[in-house]
């Protein structure tokens, strides 16, 4: 026999083995499959996204010509001052001073719809002419004509407007009416989460409206020829810069900001992968120990007839790489659609990414992380064939145990005959005792599904509770107006009269927030937008400290306080446009709101930029805030009148139902994760067991007997599983959470939990899969008879 | 030779001339293995009737189907066709082929005891916690009762000092003789034993041996399957089995010595080819 022919030979039973082995496990090997599969699509998803948002994100900024440094200021400007600062500059290639008209929301109407509830601030804008291009979905230069306009691509996502529809600007004096002849890509304002929307019109209908609007807003705007240059600009234009009134953002921000809105989908897809990769491994693992259990005499007898261990180890590989590799091909060439889905919405926001060979190389990247870590996973473990000895496996026993070596060998203490608890009861919770081992696996399962359900489902609990306005840098009230529009800020003193004389009205107190700036910890001026007021009237709920008492004091929300290396007691400078002022910090709280970073204080603001004004106020008894609001907002229109059961609704809504989808995605794959790890352990444990049950049915202990001691082990472990779930949650979850949350400004957020729901409806539905699991898997023990158990 | 023998040719003198002390009656028993294409066949239309307190051994070469015959006649394998019926004296019969799972597996707990070469006994139970499984499972209310009697047995099975040992303390002889303590925990009046000398030396097989014999003086009836002419001489009945079929049944005489006994039983054997 020739080499060659030996190989091939060789190969053929090989092949015929893992041939039969297949067939025998063919429901096994399928869903080991698919779960890889499962998570060589997320990985090469993720993979994809990551490079096309990259990509889309580069290709909008390039075509657009987005700006490196923006400073944004409201109130007057001058022109030339700008001028002359720029050309001082020798970092700037080109800059410009776009005007932007803010457009108050109540007189906004889009198909007749007023957008008096909305938080965004719209603003009309002209195109410009060299950069910072507002382009159409083609990614052309958009071009309005009269009576045309160009409307932010999330009014159609969010808003269903479609083009042709009709948009109107009712202001006091005159109204203009448009129809939409586009949607437009902004590279700057394109995020959901930015408030700040660009509503492009013609250079006619620009002209006529600006006439009617009190203050334009500007943006002002440079490129910088060297983009690490783009500090050392921003850092001039805020020391010497000549309009300032607002805040200052560059390149690096806008790309940020673009990024995270996809980019938190990215994170999303990566931890799925991660914990696909986990569970396929956990899968993988009950397969191999169920096929050791079932092929224990085989192998010794492969063994015993002086096939190496090598070859047994290769044979076993070799499934399991195979495994590996259809669910790895699969996985990849479904990620190919299934990124065009998941790309959908930043395709239409960024545009279509340049071609580059990372769009194909990063999903197989993912893919192939993927198999690696699941190959080496099977390598990991068929490091126990060696651990099988010839004569035990001929006799067909178990793999022999690792003892520990530290424990005496000692006199079992719990027995049958001394226990009170019924007979197949105690058999399940011996099993557990006894092969301890054997059942962490399971526990440290049931233990992840409960912390994967129960971390969101607080969370989102928590987020839509009535008291997480506590996280919201504002004092519980019914009612929150906001005056943000010059109509609004003016009727601001008769507003206030009008709600002091209101018999409607039980308390009422007005808030004006200006804008400061204040040193950071590495001495650069901030921008911190300070609320002054009588803070006692509605009080906060503070971390430490309390509400400031008098102009010298100021309260800080963590993350400013942060931001400044802050600490209660000490003073802090806050610099305004009529000057500097020694403050005294006398209290920190948590806010989500604003980026997180705001302050409360009951500083002068004369002269100083108002960025809004705010009334709070509590109805009468018996008043129903709802119908108090409807009034509000009949009687005074140009002011935002906001039930405070809705604020977090207005403002933070889309963590709200992200929050919500997240949690209603991980119950349903905990459940899913539940089921399949149970039913595969029910499966291996069986395999194992199959001796002792045959004894036990030979016995006459009945089926239904046998079954209730799988029971009594499975919802034994899935019990400590959701009491060390649960304490997970508390501590570790809570922590992971406060750390999100923390960034966003709420570092000591507390879950308010659902008791009907974290500890009744989530234990019971995983009690109900895993009984489930465990029932189908324990329906038949027909074949293990122990006549068939002597003929082995 | 005082023996009331039988014969392939004379298969009739296998039944009971008297049904009122018969204990276990079996009728046309077939099993068949395997799928239609490759089928085996292990039994070839067995009747036998087993007398109460009869100590029968079913003999035969491998592959004659005497293990099959006991645990088609046990309940644990169904037959592929014929009946198999436990009498109960003056109540009624019991057709054990058509009963469920459920109650199979009442009729093997209460009133059916097994022996078995491997001595199966659960690893991860103590020697008592063995025992007292099955009496626990048949009596759950009876608790202190069922330890009591089981204790008592492993006393007289002579290892009432390994009671609370691990299965992993004790030798094959020892173990076994939990095994025979486990299948009388509930009493049974039928006691089957698949080789349960198989692996035991000479001297340990001769004392379960003595114990079967002691089991089978208090009442109870004792079918079991073995190769060995020493165990099948302490039998008063033997039954051979050659390709499914009974071949040869031979009773011993109540005027027969054990050595006559012996010695009979021997020179029918050989002439069986045994």
């Amino acid at each position: 026999m020739t080499p060659r022919r030996r190989t091939n030979d060789k190969s053929a039973i090989w092949i015929r083995m893992l041939r039969a082995d297949y067939r025998r496990t063919r429901t096994t090997s399928v869903v080991l499959a698919g779960l890889i599969a499962m998570a060589a699509l997320l990985a090469a998803t993720g993979g994809s996204v990551l490079v096309q948002l990259t990509g889309a994100i580069g290709e909008l900024f390039t075509t657009a010509r987005t700006p490196d440094v923006v400073q944004m200021h409201a109130g007057e400007i001058d022109l030339a001052a700008v001028d002359a600062w720029a050309e001082d500059q020798t970092e700037l290639t080109d800059w410009q001073v776009s005007e932007t008209l803010p457009i108050p929301t109540d007189q906004l109407f889009l198909t007749d719809e007023p957008q008096s509830g909305s938080v965004l601030q719209p603003a009309l804008v002209t195109q410009n002419q060299s950069f910072d291009l507002l382009l159409d979905l083609d990614d052309e230069v958009l071009v309005v004509g009269p009576g045309e306009i160009a409307m932010p691509l999330y009014y159609h996502q969010t808003q269903g407007l479609e083009v042709g529809d009709q948009v109107s600007v009712r202001l006091p004096e005159r109204r203009f009416d448009f129809t939409v002849t586009s949607f437009l890509r902004d590279s700057m304002m394109n995020p959901t989460f930015a408030t700040s929307k660009r509503l492009l019109v013609s250079t006619e209908d620009q002209r006529a409206i600006s006439g009617l609007i009190a203050e334009p807003e500007y943006l002002i705007e440079f490129l910088v020829s060297d983009r690490s240059d783009t500090r050392a600009v921003s850092d001039a234009y805020t020391r010497t810069g000549p309009a300032t009134n607002g805040p200052l953002l560059d390149r690096g921000t806008f790309f940020l900001l673009n990024a995270v809105s996809h980019g938190i989908g990215i994170a999303v897809l990566s931890l799925l992968a991660g914990l696909m990769v986990a569970v396929a491994a956990i899968a993988l693992r009950f397969s191999f120990l169920t096929a050791i259990e079932r092929d224990t005499h085989e192998i010794g007898v492969m063994k015993a007839i002086g096939m190496p261990r090598k070859g047994i180890r290769r044979l076993y590989l070799t499934k399991y790489v195979a495994l590996a590799l259809i669910g790895g091909v699969v996985g990849s060439l479904l990620s190919i659609p299934a990124a065009r889905v998941v790309t959908a919405s930043l395709r239409l926001q960024l545009g279509d990414p340049a071609g580059s060979w990372w769009l194909t190389t990063a999903p197989l990247l993912g893919a192939g992380l993927v198999v690696l870590a699941i190959v080496a996973w099977c390598a990991l473990m068929l490091r126990r064939l060696g651990r099988i000895s010839t004569m035990d496996a001929l006799r067909a026993s178990t793999p022999p145990r690792r003892r520990r070596r530290w424990l005496p060998t000692r006199k079992p203490r719990s027995r049958l005959t001394n226990s009170h608890l019924p007979a197949g009861f105690w058999m399940g919770m011996n099993d557990i005792r006894r092969s301890f081992r054997t059942h962490r696996m399971l526990l440290a399962v049931l233990t992840l599904c409960t912390f994967l359900v129960l971390v969101p489902l607080n969370l989102w609990t928590t987020v839509t509770s009535p008291t997480f306005i506590t996280y919201l840098g504002t004092g519980v009230a019914d009612l929150r107006l906001e005056l943000r529009s010059p109509a609004a800020v003016a009727s601001s003193s008769e507003l206030m009269s009008a709600l002091d004389q209101d018999p409607d009205v039980a308390r009422v107190a007005s808030f004006v927030t200006a804008r400061f700036e204040v040193a950071n910890t590495d001495g650069e001026w901030e921008q911190l937008p300070v609320e002054t007021g009588e803070h006692s009237v509605f009080p906060l709920s503070y971390l430490n400290g309390t509400s400031p008492d008098s102009p010298d004091e100021i309260s800080l929300s963590s993350l400013a306080a942060d931001s400044m290396g802050a600490q209660i007691g000490e003073q802090i400078t806050l610099r305004g446009e009529t000057g500097s002022r020694q403050v005294t910090v006398v209290g920190v709280y948590q806010d989500m709101t604003n980026g997180g970073s705001t302050a409360k204080g009951m500083v002068p603001v004369d002269g100083e930029p108002i960025v809004w004004r705010t009334v709070l106020l509590d109805a009468a008894d018996g008043v129903k805030p709802a119908e108090l609001a409807e009034r509000l907002s009949t009687s005074y229109p140009a002011v935002q009148t906001i039930q405070m059961s809705e604020f977090a609704d207005q403002t933070l809504g889309d963590l709200i139902t992200q929050t919500g989808n997240v949690a209603a995605a991980a119950a349903l794959v905990a459940v899913v994760l539940t089921a399949l790890i149970a039913s595969m352990f029910a499966q291996m444990t069986i395999a194992r067991d199959q001796s002792q049950i045959a004894i036990q049915r030979g016995l006459g202990v009945s089926d239904r007997g046998i079954r209730v001691q799988y029971l009594t082990r499975f919802l034994v472990v899935l019990v400590a599983g959701i009491g060390l779930g649960a304490v997970l949650v508390a501590t570790v979850g809570r922590s992971m959470v406060a750390s999100v949350i923390g960034s966003l400004g709420a570092p000591a957020l507390r879950f308010d939990v659902e008791p009907l729901l974290a500890y009744g409806a989530v234990p019971m539905a995983l009690t109900v899969t895993v009984g489930v699991a465990a029932l189908i898997a324990t329906r038949s023990f027909d074949d293990l008879g122990i006549s068939r158990l002597n003929d082995e | 030779m005082n023996t009331a023998t039988s014969t392939k040719s004379d298969r009739t003198d296998t039944r009971s001339e008297s049904m009122a002390n018969v204990h276990l009656t079996a009728n046309g028993i077939h099993k068949t293995f395997g799928e239609a294409d490759a089928e085996t066949s292990a039994l070839r239309g067995i009747d036998i009737d087993i007398d109460r307190g009869d100590f029968v051994a079913i003999m035969g070469p491998s592959g004659s189907g005497k293990s099959t015959l006991l645990y088609c006649l046990s309940g644990m394998d169904p037959v592929t066709d014929g009946t198999v019926t436990l009498h109960d004296g003056d109540a009624d019969s019991v057709e054990v082929t058509a009963l469920r799972q459920r109650d199979l597996a009442e009729l093997r707990l209460t009133r059916m005891g097994f022996v078995f070469q491997q001595v199966h006994l659960l690893r991860n139970l103590t020697i008592l916690d063995n025992v007292v499984l099955p009496g626990f499972t048949a009596s759950p209310d009876e608790r202190e009762a069922v330890v009591a009697r089981a204790r008592e047995l492993l006393e007289l099975v002579g290892i009432g000092e390994l009671a609370d040992r691990e299965i992993t303390q004790a030798s094959g002889g020892q173990l076994q003789r939990a095994a025979i303590a486990r299948a009388l925990i509930n009493s049974p009046d039928l006691v089957f034993g698949d080789e349960p000398t198989g692996a035991l030396n000479a001297s340990m097989a001769a004392e379960i041996m003595d114990l079967l014999v002691q089991v089978n003086r208090e009442g109870r009836t004792v079918v079991l399957v073995t190769h060995d002419v020493n165990v099948a001489a302490r039998a008063n009945r033997v039954v051979v089995l050659r390709d499914g079929e009974i071949d040869g049944d031979l009773r011993r005489d109540d005027s027969q010595t054990d050595d006559q006994w012996a010695e009979s039983l021997a020179g029918w054997l050989t002439s069986h080819g045994t």
